[in-house]
């Protein structure tokens, strides 16, 4: 017994096969022969077929939306994270470019110093 | 501790720092190639979402012309309304998996913001800055020798290494944190990505089918007399069914990836994986490209 999953699946591909095959030389020279009711009945299975291929393929794409949605939190404090950081790795090089600035002005004040 | 004792602590000590520096610059590598290519496959995603609708409403549009004939007024205006519905949902579906694709794009920019970080080189010219001031100041760090080794000479790479270490502990906090969370979401745009190419392909064979091959097979069965060029279009036809496979690209480059990433996890991402994925996800962007020009 196949799993839901592999079911629709295997209903998706029969009715794909059975849309491509009413698109086919063969079909269309074959209805074109049949009498009205036949061709009318023909041309509702058609689009009730091509209506089955939607829902089917809007509820497998939904449920995979909604998965997809439910991570959406967490993706979120994964970028946060990620910032913060790249954040601390940018403090480093202010603190160290402060010192810097720092070291030069004590660098300025010995010279004076040195020569008063 | 005698000068040449310390010489013969200090040259392992740095042979391991070189080696540990080279592991941490390859995790942090692997991870600013993988953040580029999952960039480049966020970017991608929307124009192989806008073409699968273009396909699936052309494939609808298909059915529909071929039954209006057969049914009144009445039958033609429920059944087109059905089918638009429906294709409003699929719109509304694409649309979040679209914004969706924007998002895991902010995961991966931030993840090679961080690896890729200037900030390296920018600390880097820092410390750079601070030893060239402290020499203004009267402490020449230039001169300075511990057991033979210029101090100057060890303090940029310790910098740079100190910054990878960080850069590495940070990655693998990030990792231990939300490394399964980023695993089931790609394992997602996978499975997105696999149902999505499956339409494409279902709705561009059936569009062959209808606007092609069933041409040409009514022309030779029931047509007084072969078109030249009949056979051109035949060899087109066989081509265009081969071409069907390309668009399962999108579906290819998203099992790379979540699998590539399951492989950075554990730690055994190697090169030949890495280029494997970059290829991937170029004929993904081949295929956005030739999609977006045709669209």
């Amino acid at each position: 017994m196949p799993a839901p999953a592999e079911l629709k699946d295997m209903t998706l591909k029969e009715l794909r096969a059975a849309r491509k095959s009413m698109m086919s030389g063969p079909w269309k020279v074959f209805i074109q022969k049949q009498p009205l009711e036949v061709r009318r009945d023909a041309a509702h299975k058609a689009v009730d077929i091509e209506q089955a291929i939607l829902e089917l393929e809007n509820a497998d794409l939904a449920a995979i939306r909604d998965k997809l949605v439910a991570n959406e939190t967490d993706l979120l404090a994964g970028v946060d994270a990620l910032a913060r950081a790249r954040q601390n790795l940018a403090q480093v090089q202010m603190v160290l470019e402060a010192v810097g600035t720092l070291l030069s002005i004590a660098a300025k004040i010995a010279k004076f110093v040195a020569t008063a | 501790m005698k000068a040449q004792d310390l010489r013969r602590l200090i040259l392992p000590v740095l042979a391991v720092l070189a080696t540990a520096g080279c592991a941490v610059g390859d995790r942090t590598e692997n991870a600013g190639k993988l953040a580029d290519a999952g960039v480049a496959f966020a970017d991608s995603v929307p124009a192989v979402i806008d073409e699968s609708f273009a396909l699936a409403v052309t494939a609808d549009s298909l059915v529909l012309a071929d039954a209006r004939s057969e049914l009144t007024e009445e039958e033609r205006s429920q059944k087109l309304q059905q089918q638009d519905a429906l294709l409003v949902q699929r719109l509304d579906v694409l649309r979040d998996l679209k914004q969706h694709a924007r998002l895991l794009r902010s995961y991966f920019i931030a993840l090679g913001a961080l690896v890729k970080s200037d900030a390296t080189s920018g600390i880097s010219d820092a410390t750079k800055n601070v030893v060239d001031r402290l020499s203004g100041v009267g402490l020449d760090l230039k001169k300075k020798q511990i057991a033979g080794v210029a101090i100057a000479d060890v303090i940029q790479p310790a910098v740079e290494f100190g910054v990878g270490v960080y850069q590495n502990v940070a990655l693998r906090h990030e990792l231990d944190q939300r490394g399964h969370v980023i695993e089931r979401e790609l394992e997602l745009e996978r499975a997105a990505l696999a149902a999505i190419g499956d339409q494409m392909v279902a709705d561009k064979d059936a569009q062959i089918e209808h606007d092609v091959r069933a041409q040409l097979f009514t022309e030779y069965v029931s047509g007084a007399s072969l078109a030249s060029g009949w056979n051109d279009r035949r060899i087109a036809a066989f081509r265009q069914t081969i071409e069907l496979k390309s668009l399962d690209a999108a579906a290819a480059a998203a099992e790379n990836l979540h699998q590539s990433w399951i492989a950075f996890v554990e730690n055994r991402l190697d090169e030949a994986a890495v280029l494997q994925l970059l290829k991937d996800v170029d004929e993904m962007l081949s295929l956005a490209d030739k999609l977006k020009a045709s669209g």
